[in-house]
């Protein structure tokens, strides 16, 4: 787990911050830190998998079976 | 109850609350809501999500609509709404597997149509979905709220509470985890979920993430590690709707198959021939059409072979049972079905759920939520009385609080259900016996029909209630 960790701490960095939050429950503050890990991770696998996509169809010729396959790769990603 | 009544369960949320006034529910909504409640009618949600079958219907109280002027909680609201009537409300901990894993979907489909329109689930607490007319709904309306640009999931944790991590603990653990979340009132703590969740859960990315990561990440940055100042992060609508997804994505593959319990194959086992079982199902349908209720529990419905006599007819039937599996069947088949009657909900009528929360006045017991029209108790009673010792007189007391009638069955001790409970303990019940449960039961209750099953030792009756509360 020591990569995700890490992985974690440096998409921190990456994340921006402001605006407060004023609700009647309390969101916590490792839930909301969380949920910032968990978009950049989501925006990260999007952008993998668009040149992934890029890269595949670059050296296959069978286009038609490219994209059907690139786009059970991409509905797969979205998991996060 | 003439007086006006402020619901015991709703005080948490300053944007309104339910109260009873001349036994109609109304929902109070406080100025505070006014551009939220503008929101959800002016971008179509609430309009979509009627469509959908999400949420609770409510009509618009005008001022001459509203009987008392002088009410307090009718005084200074911004508006008074009258929800359309959910007849009786059950809690996460009553419900099977595919319940709580359809209540979680209803709700991250709420959120997933709010984020369209502009809007957010302020809350996600698994309380605030009924089962209502075959469907899991939202019936708190004040829960959606407008969306500020770059606000984080609120609820997030809530969600993670009340509906993954039992679920998870149910999927990957035992399915009696259900029952953790009646000990937690805000959902079950994620450190403890991912404590009883196996290894291979922290291999699945969504478990490990939403649960395990979570619980981490909750137990780093909390009031024992105080952070210098407050953490505020901007999380985009898109990243708001990926979260979603992937929730939904996690939710979906979570899997439950209820097999080998003791009771889920019960009628397919021989403990009533065709011929009696038909004649009983016969009797309790004639019954039914001739007592003509409103509202039945069946309790010890097993899948609801008897309950289904009940709803079939339009009737409101609860089907309760102890076994899991058994309420998993049930609702399986009644979703299949797309039955509008049956509700089935787990309960252990030998510790019945018990009224909890703030002041034990947030959720009902369910002797609260009675009583009903009638009540069936078929091939129950040897249960309770021979395998958990409850004396007739109490079973009597009993079933006189909770209804109006009563279709009961009486199972004799010859019966060989019953010579297999007395089969590895010694026979204690001197008082069990046809003559005996005439005599205490008849204290409360005037005998309409008194039948015996064809081909089987067992009586069944129609008794009705004397005094009916």
């Amino acid at each position: 787990m020591f990569w995700l960790r890490s992985l974690a701490i440096v998409l921190l960095f990456f994340i921006g911050s402001t605006s407060a939050a004023y609700a009647y429950l309390d969101p916590a503050t490792g839930s909301i830190i969380l949920q910032g890990v968990l978009a950049a991770l989501a925006g990260a696998a999007f952008f993998i998998a668009g040149y992934w996509r890029k890269l595949r169809s670059f050296f296959s010729r069978k286009k038609d079976v490219t994209v059907e396959e690139s786009e059970d790769s991409s509905s797969s990603d979205t998991e996060i | 109850m003439k007086e006006t009544m402020k619901v015991p369960g709703s005080f948490r949320d300053p944007s309104g609350y339910l109260f009873v006034h001349e036994q109609t529910l109304y929902r109070r909504v406080n100025q505070a809501y006014e551009s939220h409640y503008q929101k959800l009618n002016d971008s179509g949600l609430y309009e979509r999500l009627i469509k959908r079958g999400l949420l609770i219907p409510h009509s618009e109280v005008g001022a001459d609509d509203f009987p008392d002027k002088g009410d307090h909680h009718w005084r200074g609201a911004y508006k008074v709404l009258k929800p359309d009537l959910v007849p009786f409300i059950s809690y996460p901990y009553e419900w099977s597997f595919s319940q709580l894993k359809d209540a979680a979907l209803a709700t991250l489909s709420i959120q997933k149509e709010a984020l369209k329109h502009g809007m957010i689930l302020k809350d996600a607490s698994a309380y605030n979905i009924q089962f209502h007319q075959g469907r899991a709904l939202l019936i708190d309306s004040l829960s959606l709220e407008t969306y500020e640009d770059g606000e984080p999931w609120q609820a997030y944790k809530q969600f993670c509470q009340h509906f993954l991590g039992p679920l998870a603990l149910m999927s990957y653990g035992d399915v009696r985890h259900v029952r953790l979340s009646s000990l937690y009132i805000d959902g079950v703590p994620l450190d403890l979920v991912s404590k009883l969740l196996p290894t291979k859960t922290k291999f699945k990315y969504g478990l490990l993430t939403h649960l395990h990561i979570h619980a981490a990440t909750l137990r780093r940055y909390s009031a024992a590690n105080p952070q210098p100042k407050k953490v505020t992060r901007k999380i985009s609508a898109q990243s708001l709707e990926w979260i979603n997804e992937s929730l939904i994505n996690v939710v979906t593959k979570l899997q439950w198959h209820p097999q080998g319990t003791e009771w889920a194959e019960y009628y397919s086992d021989l403990s009533y021939t065709d011929d009696s079982q038909e004649h009983k199902l016969a009797l309790v349908e004639r019954f039914l059409s001739e007592c003509q209720p409103g509202t039945v529990w069946d309790l010890g419905a097993n899948t609801g072979r008897f309950s289904r006599l009940a709803s079939k007819q339009g009737i409101a039937t609860y089907a309760f049972d102890i076994d899991p599996a058994c309420v998993e069947k049930n609702y399986l088949e009644s979703r299949k079905d797309k039955e509008r009657h049956l509700t089935p909900l787990l309960m252990d009528l030998a510790n019945p759920s018990s009224a909890l929360g703030w002041a034990n006045q947030e959720r009902m017991s369910l002797l609260q939520r009675g009583p009903v029209d009638m009540v069936l108790a078929l091939a129950l009673i040897h249960h309770l009385a021979i395998s958990n010792n409850v004396p007739l007189t109490y079973l009597a007391e009993f079933f006189a609080s909770l209804c109006r009638e009563l279709v009961i069955e009486f199972v004799p001790k010859e019966d060989p259900m019953v010579q297999s409970l007395l089969a590895s303990r010694k026979d204690i019940f001197d008082h069990y016996d046809l003559e005996n449960f005439e005599a205490v039961f008849t204290k409360h209750f005037t005998i309409k029909e008194k039948v015996q099953i064809s081909g089987s030792p067992r009586t069944l009756f129609l008794l009705v209630n004397r005094t009916p509360k």
